[in-house]
């Protein structure tokens, strides 16, 4: 499809200014796209899942490939157990300690037949790590979306983040560059200031964008694109006019001033960003039929978007507000993605070590038990909460921890609900990628991810898979703990205890990267995604650490 | 000098990168900070905005996000009527394009920075001349409306261009009114205003001394202390780190209300309050020196903070307070400072001891290795009762003790008589509280025995002023690669002298050589 947007456009945009655009988009529709576009979305959120109760319950299915269906049964309400007194085996830890009513996909029910559990990867990247900034914590959040290597001094990954390179290939065209929609749920860090565990997205290498994270900000974007009133003649007319100066003022310092390589690619950007028109962003938001000022309204009230439009990065950061800006994003992400704006929306909660207090979200409203509404995520992932308590295991916090978890688990659900509304989940993939598999030990294995979405039935979904080489994981679901302990490379005398629900990795968690890229490609006229990629990253980073898989995730194949 | 912590004795270092003198190698189009931005379009308008809230992330460049945001509040800020009136320089007649040309003058010397070139001034007259297409009236108005609509998304605006090009000797002299436009964001952190950008015009910014004449009056007028109070808040939250990744040490304080009945939700934003209002006091109120700011007893305090210090007074407003320079000397004591360092049932030694070394002396600590937070703090036992014994037996053993207990935790005692909210303490726990220790200062083991003599200690330390100087050139230049530890020397001198003023710091740094300058070579 070479023909492309602006082309198209060029065609008709001149004739189509001043004219109301709803009701343009359907003669034209089938002319822009072949086929319907494909979405990528990621769901990153800190500190690793309590493993030892994210998952639904599935059996194994028997032959190589470790998997097991999900049904409505998997996602089966599950009781408070305080009373039993059975253990795990070899052990005086009692099972109870990890069964409560909440876990995290308890209420993903409803989408059992449109998941991929993913489970028992490995971090491309492997190892301990102490930098100088981010330490694990860094290298793993940087390396999550990138699969690559990590770079001294700030620790930023050395290579481009998946969203990027997707959005590289299948994102409208503006300005010169084709970048995906970040969005970020909590106070911002200025990447001169930010270590590795700050970011997850990178345009590229060692170069992270720390995402939009005043939703106003990201829905004014998306007004500029939406219909809504009739656009005035003159209004267009204005813009290309003050356009026009703008690029004339640019080409000045072009011509006259010697510039080196920085002020060089500024300018550059700039200028690309003056000359794309304006009726490039008008047309994006006709590519479908329900992205109207109606759909918007009543999905996202204006009111409850522009109660941020005075908030500083200090407001944006008050746990008060953590879970109305959750929201707020992923509404405004649900509509961008419908309305064209992007094709890749990647929304980051906190940062790595990072997290709110959940005492705002009503974490600790259960009467029964023990509740931390004042330590934050963080803590509570190292299950010792923000004092360090001894001998490191606060009483419940496990429960915690499954209620943390929970309440993320309902923020994901309810982008899929969305997402669905919009007629979109099946023709997109929603990736809910942790930090960690689990935080409490640092760990690069037992990486855990959710994909919600065939692509268009580019994924087989319907079940979660094991990577691992023993994967039966239903006879050690639910009863496992004190599992394998692993030694610090760097230094041998520290041996960590890899503890609860601990499974060897065994793929590199690049292959899911790689997946999903192709994924959500253009097809061709065979059902074949254009130039696939053998696999992500498409080039290797100077860091012997990194070990990236070719080839994609095959048990999770359509 | 980031990161350089192991310098000789107090001598002079061994001198990399640079000769004095040489001014950093920076961009000939920086683009204004978000900061910069909102005050230079107050500054046009004449009125309060904050346009850069709609800006998106801040990151380097120029982004999609970013350019619409600019675009969109042009046109926001370009509506507002009031602003039109208030900033208007005439009364138009006739068709109203002598008066819209007078606009173009006035107002576009203003955000350019500069006079208008024929040329330049030309394309704004032609939107204006357009109005009747571009506007749903094509009033006078309406024209103003578009031609300030242009201005403020001009490159010429959004850019602190430099152009000058003529290298003498191994610098290249900025003009006038580019030295104008650095002195103004450096001591304002916004645009010049008539005088300066006059004095920049007439060749009175053509020598140190005139420059230095302008950075009297921009810091101490009725008119420019103000602004310069503002620039040094900013500068000041990025020094101690309250912006960037470092930040979360002072948000979103939480406190076991059982342990601290003085604790309140939001107390946050009153602590960082406290210690900017502090800074603020000290330089401009006092005419303190950098001494001054970690040892002055002096304290800007509301109605609750006064019960955390334990004072009577019952203003709820802030007001100035005098406090005993033994207990509670300069920063590293306000109680906004060690209650916010602090975790939900203690304080903490080591936040406290890793700001010193990381804000006060740029040291670069690396970050705990792994399963260090899971290391549990022991209870409290006869042996160990202090938050200071038990933290220093969490960290005893490797890999901890090798930082803890030779850098982190030493810098932290100190403060110890200071709770997990800022209250002062002369028991934990039934034993008495130790606040000696050792720090390693200027390449030497320095011991002190409490905060007081800690604090004179940093005060004087060659180590301590060298970071002040490199933050704040970092800040001015936006770039934290910066070290003028060797190509401003003096600078950092300045601030060791025992009746320097951190004002007068500031006026030293914008009339010296490295700021008055290009360096020959572009930003690669």
């Amino acid at each position: 499809m070479k023909l492309g947007r602006r082309r198209f456009l060029k065609g008709i945009g001149g004739a189509m200014l001043g004219l109301p655009i709803v009701g343009l988009g359907s003669p034209a529709r089938g002319q822009m796209m072949p086929s319907a576009p494909k979405r990528a979305v990621f769901f990153w959120t800190p500190n690793g899942f309590n493993v030892s109760t994210f998952y639904p319950r599935t059996r194994y299915a028997g032959g190589a490939s470790a998997f097991g269906p999900l049904t409505a049964d998997s996602f089966a309400p599950r009781a408070l157990d305080t009373t039993s007194s059975d253990v795990f085996a070899g052990s005086s830890v009692p099972k109870s300690l990890f069964r409560h009513p909440e876990w995290g996909l308890r209420n993903l029910g409803s989408f059992a037949s449109r998941l991929s559990i993913l489970r028992g990867f490995r971090n491309s990247r492997n190892g301990f790590v102490n930098l100088a900034d981010g330490g694990d914590h860094g290298m793993e959040t940087a390396n999550r979306l990138t699969a690559s290597g990590i770079g001294t001094g700030q620790g930023f990954a050395l290579g481009r983040s998946v969203d990027y390179a997707i959005a590289d290939r299948i994102n409208p065209n503006i300005g010169g560059t084709r970048v995906p929609l970040v969005i970020h749920v909590g106070s911002n860090s200025d990447p001169a200031h930010g270590n590795g565990g700050s970011f997850i997205s990178y345009s590229a290498p060692e170069t992270p964008d720390p995402g939009i994270n005043n939703p106003w900000v990201a829905f004014q974007q998306l007004m500029n694109i939406m219909p809504g009133s009739p656009a005035q003649s003159y209004v267009a007319l204005r813009k290309k006019r003050i356009a026009d100066l703008v690029k004339a003022e640019l080409t000045d310092f072009k011509n006259s001033i010697t510039l080196g390589p920085r002020d060089t690619s500024f300018l550059n950007q700039w200028l690309g960003l003056v000359e794309a028109t304006e009726d490039t962003m008008q047309q994006m938001g006709i590519m479908n039929s329900m992205c109207t000022a109606a759909t918007r309204d009543s999905t996202l009230p204006t009111a409850s978007v522009q109660a941020f439009q005075t908030s500083d990065n200090n407001a944006l950061g008050d746990d008060h507000n953590f879970a109305k800006l959750a929201d707020v994003n992923l509404k405004i992400a649900a509509l961008s993605l419908m309305c064209g704006y992007t094709n890749v929306a990647t929304i980051q909660f906190s940062q790595a070590a990072g997290g709110p207090t959940f005492g705002p979200m009503g974490l600790g409203s259960d009467p029964v038990g023990s509740w931390y509404p004042g330590d934050r995520h963080h803590e509570l992932s190292h299950r010792n909460g923000s004092d360090g308590a001894s001998p490191g295991f606060l009483t419940d916090v496990e429960r915690n921890m499954s209620w943390v978890d929970n309440w993320y688990g309902d923020r994901y659900r309810d982008l899929l609900q969305l997402l669905d509304s919009f007629g979109l989940l099946d023709d997109s993939l929603v990736v809910w990628f942790p930090e960690f598999g689990d935080g409490r030990g640092h760990h690069f294995i037992e990486i855990t991810t959710v994909i919600a979405g065939s692509a268009g039935g580019y994924l087989k979904t319907g079940s979660m898979v094991d990577c691992s080489a023993d994967g039966q994981w239903d006879g050690r679901l639910d009863n496992e703990t004190n599992g394998p302990k692993i030694t610090d490379n760097s230094n041998p005398t520290n041996v960590y205890d890899l503890d609860i629900g601990w499974i060897p990795g065994c793929s590199s968690h690049n292959k899911i990267l790689t997946t999903i890229f192709n994924a959500v490609l253009p097809r061709d006229t065979s059902g074949q995604p254009i130039n696939p990629l053998p696999r992500f990253p498409e080039t290797d980073s100077a860091d012997a650490d990194n070990h990236p898989e070719a080839g994609e995730v095959s048990q999770i194949r359509a | 000098m980031t990161g350089g912590g192991d310098m000789g004795g107090g001598g002079a270092p061994a001198c990399t990168p640079g000769t004095k003198g040489t001014p950093p190698v920076t961009p000939r189009l920086p683009r204004l900070t978000f900061s910069q931005y909102d005050n230079t379009a107050s500054a046009l308008v004449g009125a309060r905005v904050s346009p850069s809230l709609a800006l998106g992330p801040a990151v380097n460049g120029m982004t999609n996000v970013m350019w619409t945001g600019f675009r969109t509040q042009a046109a926001t800020i370009a509506q507002d009527a009031a602003a039109l009136m208030r900033i208007l320089p005439c009364q138009p007649s006739g068709d109203g394009s002598a008066c819209a040309q007078q606009f173009v003058t006035t107002i576009g010397r203003q955000a350019f920075r500069r006079a208008l070139t024929s040329a330049e001034s030309a394309r704004y007259m032609d939107l204006y001349n357009s109005r009747q297409e571009l506007t749903p009236n094509g009033t006078f108005e309406e024209g103003i409306q578009l031609i300030l609509e242009a201005l403020l998304q001009s490159p010429n605006f959004l850019v602190r261009v430099e152009r000058s090009a003529t290298t003498q000797g191994n610098v290249i002299p900025l003009s006038g009114v580019e030295r104008a436009s650095r002195l103004s964001f450096a001591l304002w952190n916004g645009p010049p205003d008539e005088a300066l950008l006059s004095a920049g015009e007439s060749g009175k910014l053509d020598t140190a001394d005139g420059v230095r004449q302008q950075a009297e009056r921009m810091l101490t007028s009725t008119d420019g202390g103000p602004k310069a109070r503002s620039l040094l808040r900013t500068a000041s939250q990025d020094y101690l780190g309250m912006v960037g990744s470092y930040s979360q040490f002072w948000v979103n304080t939480e406190r076991d209300p059982n342990l601290f009945p003085d604790f309140y939700q939001g107390i946050d934003a009153d602590f960082r309050e406290e210690v900017l209002r502090f800074v603020d006091h000290v330089v401009f109120d006092k005419g303190g020196g950098y001494r001054d700011l970690l040892t002055s007893p002096e304290a800007v305090v509301n109605g609750k903070l006064a019960k955390i210090y334990g004072l009577t007074q019952a203003a709820a407003d802030w007001t100035t307070v005098s406090l005993d320079p033994n207990q509670r000397p300069g920063l590293l004591t306000r109680v906004g400072f060690v209650g916010t360092h602090g975790r939900f049932s203690r304080g903490s030694l080591i936040y406290r001891g890793a700001f010193v070394l990381k804000r006060l002396l740029c040291l670069e600590l690396g970050s705990p290795p792994a399963g260090a937070a899971n290391t549990p703090l022991p209870d409290a036992s006869a042996m160990l009762k202090t938050d200071r014994q038990r933290i220093d037996a969490m960290t005893a053993n490797e890999p901890c003790a090798s930082c803890h207990h030779a850098r982190i935790n030493p810098a932290g005692y100190a403060m110890e008589e200071f709770d997990g909210i800022g209250k002062f303490r002369s028991m934990d726990n039934g034993a008495a509280v130790d606040t000696t220790g050792v720090i390693r200062l200027d390449g030497m083991m320095q011991s002190y025995t409490g905060a007081a003599d800690y604090a004179q200690l940093l005060a004087g330390a060659n180590q301590s002023h060298v970071c002040y100087a490199d933050r704040f050139a970092q800040f001015t230049f936006s770039d934290p690669s910066i070290d003028i530890s060797c190509t401003a020397p003096d600078l950092v001198d300045g601030l060791g002298q025992s009746n320097s003023t951190i004002t007068g710091f500031l006026a030293d740094f914008v009339a010296n050589d490295i700021f008055l300058n290009r360096s020959t070579m572009e930003a690669p």
